[in-house]
């Protein structure tokens, strides 16, 4: 295809600025950084590592938030750095990568993993599109029920990855033009089913354990993986069937005729050929491993279960290493443990005690205005930011915060880490978001309008759920 | 004139071989002609190897496009200049737009134009381009040479890349090392001014 390119005619002394922005801030930072770490200027209620620990903690949000550099690479000079200014004892620091939630990541990248080269999920979507898709609303609603489902046991974005080819043959084999309804609902479905499926489980983002990561390295306390889905589920899958109401509401008019794609899914079904040994062993794995999640973790660990089933992947020869290296995504977990190291640091230096007595204290959370403040932060911080990387900076002062008020540190986590999934309106908000976009169907005002519509709808549902459903099941 | 055509079968070799003879010769540009089979892509590619491993002001020769934004692609192939050799020299006014558009987004005094009169001379000439007189027609040549405009549009380059005469000059060490600070600041300046319309999209998280 022929590379579209165009000359950028503002001055040059502009086009350099825009070019090397990122290092003239990088730059500037760092300045800033060791202006502030040198400076004798410490309050006196203020310990020289807490105080040290707060100035890397800011200059690690700006990088995060920025992206100046990639997040893991912010995680690990935040390491760097905390060693280097012995803010804790380095052996510790770098035992944080230790940390049984880094290990359940690489578990369940290697489990999605094993399962996509296995060819089970993609035969699951031929088979749910082929099966359901015979009416454009059918169509829409299988995508957006088969991606929000398939997000339970894989991350989101491989989700996404896996779909959007498949879609992509269908919209042209539809003949969809840019500005179709039914195209740019095929793709929102896609884009807004793995998003939301993502939060339900611990597998379908790898922020959930990190949430969990956090809150056991400052408390103690651990949520177990049914008890996850138990608290979550109810109220995103009542999320789920109003985004599906109001997908069947949008496409209903549509007159296209899909059973055109009926023949070319089942042509591609047909080319899978019939389920292999391979599959059935994949089909075996998923169904043990989500068994022990669900009924062993607490005698067993959710990351040794993790670890075991994806064992069992080369052991039963299902992948090879070769299969596994090309989808673990060691960003997010050099991320984590960077990130939990810090989050340790601000408990361990008395740096958030310091901020709650001056900061918090004083201020009169209900338990209403607590949840609503926590999860609106969260839910829009997450638009601009990496959603790991909301969890990062919020988790540790929502803790602490509500260690102040006795609330339970589930309750925080809850609160941080599910809307922190739930990014609905930018295309760099999350990565099923930039995949959908890619196909040209969405408009980005669009995105963000009904984005914001969910965004109210989460709040709402979840506030009611936090403070009738919650207390139920004993989460505070 | 150092004119170099290239065909959809010429080997990269043959090029740069053909390059490090001129080189020898002591002569710091090259004239590139590209047969109309050659894709962009080709072409790009060919230029990029020989910045790769020469320091030599590449110019590309070429009529004048009917649109403006083949210069713009023209541009991308990360030439440092551009030749427009029309035969007979009688430029249109559209002719004269576009080349001025070329003299416009190319570094300044690297747009060059054949001519065979005067009265071309001055109207390239205040259009900040460089006339090329025919190799022989002394008259012209004297002319351009001592053109109060040329002067100063071609001052500094015109060293580097005597295409107004054929007769070249021995290079000091410090004229190396101010070509290739030009170079550098050439390449540097289409690296800033050529945009990809996808990187600028994903740039903006569209």
């Amino acid at each position: 295809m022929k590379s579209k390119i165009y000359i950028d005619r503002r001055p040059l002394p502009i086009l350099f600025l825009i070019e090397y922005r990122k290092t003239f801030l990088l730059l500037i930072s760092f300045i800033v950084f060791f202006t502030f770490i040198s400076s004798n200027n410490i309050p006196k209620s203020l310990t020289v590592e807490a105080y040290q620990t707060l100035v890397i903690f800011f200059f690690a949000i700006f990088l995060w938030v920025t992206n100046i550099i990639p997040l893991a690479i912010t995680s690990l000079m935040v390491m760097g750095l905390l060693s280097s200014f012995h803010v804790l004892e380095v052996n510790k620091i770098y035992s944080f990568f230790g940390n049984k939630a880094v290990f359940f990541i690489i578990g369940s990248f290697i489990i999605s993993a094993g399962i996509s080269s296995s060819g089970l999920s993609e035969r699951i979507a031929y088979y749910v599109l082929s099966r359901f898709g015979d009416t454009p609303y059918k169509l829409v609603l299988s995508i957006f029920f088969l991606s929000a489902l398939m997000a339970h046991i894989m991350p989101e974005h491989a989700v996404a990855a896996l779909l959007f080819p498949i879609l992509v043959s269908v919209s042209k084999r539809l003949n969809l033009h840019s500005n179709s309804v039914l195209g740019k609902y095929m793709f929102f479905s896609l884009a807004w089913g793995s998003v939301i499926g993502g939060v339900v489980t611990f597998l379908g983002g790898a922020r959930n354990p990190l949430a969990v990561g956090i809150m056991f390295e400052a408390t103690g306390q651990n949520i177990g993986f049914m008890e996850w889905i138990v608290a979550i589920a109810p109220p995103v899958y009542l999320i789920m069937g109003i985004v599906a109401l109001y997908i069947k509401r949008k496409v209903s008019a549509s007159t296209k005729d899909t059973r055109l794609i009926e023949n070319m899914i089942t042509d591609n079904r047909k080319r899978m050929g019939k389920i292999t040994f391979k599959e059935i062993k994949a089909t075996f794995i998923l169904i043990v491993t989500i068994y022990m999640w669900i009924f062993h973790s607490e005698r067993f660990g959710i990351a040794n279960i993790a670890l075991l089933s994806a064992a069992l992947f080369f052991v039963l020869n299902i992948m090879g290493w070769e299969d596994a290296r090309k989808v673990i995504d060691w960003g997010p977990i050099f991320m984590y443990g960077g990130a939990i190291a810090l989050g340790r640091s601000l408990v361990e230096t008395g740096l958030l005690e310091f901020i709650s007595e001056q900061y918090i204290s004083n201020i009169d959370f209900t338990i209403l205005s607590f949840i609503c403040s926590i999860f609106v932060i969260s839910l829009f911080l997450t638009e601009g930011v990496s959603n790991a990387a909301v969890i990062v900076i919020l988790l540790p002062v929502v803790l602490q915060i509500a260690s102040n008020f006795d609330y339970a540190p589930k309750l925080a986590v809850y609160l941080v880490a599910v809307p922190a999934g739930l990014a609905f309106m930018f295309p760099m908000s999350s990565p099923p978001n930039a995949i959908a976009f890619s196909s040209g169907y969405i408009k980005p005002s669009e995105a963000i309008k009904i984005g914001l519509i969910f965004k109210v709808i989460s709040i709402i549902v979840f506030t009611v759920f936090a403070l009738i459903y919650w207390p139920l099941i004993g989460v505070y | 004139m150092n004119t170099l055509q290239i065909f959809k079968d010429t080997c990269i070799d043959n090029i740069l071989d053909k390059i490090e003879e001129i080189i020898e010769e002591q002569i710091r540009f090259i004239i590139l002609r590209f047969d109309s089979k050659l894709v962009d892509a080709e072409r790009k590619k060919i230029i990029e190897t020989i910045k790769k491993y020469f320091d030599i002001f590449v110019i590309l020769k070429t009529d004048v496009p009917p649109c403006k934004k083949r210069i713009e692609e023209y541009l991308s192939y990360g030439i440092h200049g551009i030749f427009f050799n029309e035969t007979p020299s009688k430029y249109t006014e559209e002719q004269i737009d576009t080349m001025t558009f070329a003299a416009e987004i190319f570094p300044y005094n690297l747009v060059l134009a054949g001519v065979d009169d005067k009265l071309s001379i001055e109207r390239l000439l205040d259009k900040k381009i460089i006339p090329i007189a025919p190799y022989g027609n002394k008259d012209l040549i004297k002319f351009i040479k001592n053109h109060r405009k040329f002067r100063t549009i071609s001052s500094g380059i015109i060293k580097y890349i005597p295409i107004v005469e054929a007769n070249q000059c021995q290079y000091t060490t410090i004229d190396k090392i101010k070509m290739k600070m030009i170079l550098e600041a050439i390449n540097f300046r289409q690296k800033l001014m050529v945009k990809n319309v996808e990187d600028s999209f994903n740039s903006s998280s569209l």
